[in-house]
């Protein structure tokens, strides 16, 4: 097993003071570059109660709240609640090692939630090639649109792992999961059609993106960092 | 290459920039004849190689060491509709020479400091590929090519 060293994280006073989901809705929102209105726009809540749940450490928010906020900091509840909640709030980054555990499969398949961004690889006569691509989880499988001819489309037909993972910069935890299996590419029109319906996000902009490519979640593995 | 994929390509000393200041990276290699992706912690040797510390035992060292990875690191912002990937394609060696161990040792972050039965694997930034996603473009069509 590879040693993980956490990221460097800067800490400060204010940061500590704060609960740890306060803190984690702050880093989140942060990191998307968004303000306390469009998020609570988001979210169907209002400015005053965000500000309120970021900077109150005995603030707790209700599961309802926690799953929009989720859902507009395009994350999961479970990462806003910091994993397993089994640190005090106000604990920063410790100085112990990194030790992995390994996740069920249960829990693999908690993490990639819906959808999200994940990383596409495969083995090319000149070495490995990784992509990132936005993804779906549909029917048991991870889904993702592309355009023919373009690197994911040509991972139809092959042996590929598909990577998603999420570093929790707040406390330098984390977790990755890996499918590895063979990708095929979507043709059936009831098939492709169910996935036009069901798949979470379409392409960004632009483009069209009239490929879909499928990875059974049959082989599914995953592990979590966590800092002792 | 596709020129309609949404992505302006990174000039080299862009791609290091950026990838200086990730936090994270992702070998990806070949486990049981199958790729797999690995999240690690990393840091530049120069603009040369990619350095990653491991366990002298582990999997990774031993799955790696004489093969050519990759390793990616990215910053993707689905809301936003921003972002960036950088990869770099080469050899992967684990570092034997005690010398260069302990130059890496000296000169690497301190948090890198190879504890005891611990190695590192250099990774030769043979190729240098990296795309900044722009004007709110899907990602889905990155090409393999640079």
């Amino acid at each position: 097993m590879p040693e993980h060293t956490p990221p460097n994280t800067a800490s400060s006073a204010a940061n500590a003071a704060r609960g740890d989901i306060g803190r984690r809705i702050a880093q989140r929102r942060g990191e998307l570059g968004l303000t306390r209105q469009e998020t609570a726009e988001r979210a169907g809540t209002v400015p005053s109660y965000l500000q309120y749940l970021e900077e109150q450490s005995t603030a707790t928010p209700g599961t309802g709240v926690l799953i929009r906020l989720a859902d507009a900091l395009e994350t999961t509840v479970t990462a806003l609640r910091g994993g397993d909640a089994d640190l005090p709030p106000g604990v920063g980054r410790a100085a112990g090692r990194p030790e992995l555990v390994e996740l069920s499969t249960e829990e693999c398949r908690a993490r990639l939630s819906t959808h999200g961004v994940g990383r596409l690889a495969m083995s090319t006569p000149t070495g490995p090639v990784v992509v990132p691509v936005n993804y779906s989880v549909v029917d048991g499988a991870v889904v993702f649109r592309t355009a023919p001819g373009a690197a994911p489309a040509a991972a139809a037909g092959q042996q590929v792992a598909f990577e998603v993972d999420h570093i929790d910069e707040a406390l330098s935890r984390g977790w990755s999961v890996l499918v590895r299996g063979r990708a095929r590419e979507v043709t059936e029109p009831d098939a492709v059609r169910r996935l036009e319906e069901r798949a979470y996000s379409g392409p960004w902009a632009g483009g069209e993106r009239n490929t879909w490519v499928s990875i059974d979640l049959a082989d599914i593995t995953g592990r979590s960092i966590t800092v002792r | 290459m596709h020129p309609n994929d949404g992505f302006r390509e990174l000039d080299r000393q862009e791609r290091l920039r950026l990838l200086a200041g990730a936090p994270v990276g992702r070998i990806v290699h070949t486990r049981h004849a199958l790729p797999a992706v690995l999240p690690v912690d990393f840091a530049l040797d120069g603009d040369s190689a990619v350095l990653l510390r491991t366990a002298a035992d582990s999997e990774l060292s031993r799955a790696v060491d004489g093969a050519v990875v990759a390793f990616e690191a990215d910053e993707l912002d689905a809301v936003a509709h921003s972002g960036w990937s950088v990869v770099i394609t080469g050899h992967a060696t684990v570092v034997t020479d005690t010398a260069e161990h302990r130059r890496l040792s000296l000169t690497g972050p301190h948090s890198w400091v190879a504890a005891p039965g611990e190695v590192f694997v250099r990774i030769e930034a043979e190729l240098v590929t990296g795309r900044e996603l722009v004007g709110g473009r899907t990602i889905y069509g990155v090409g393999i090519s640079s």
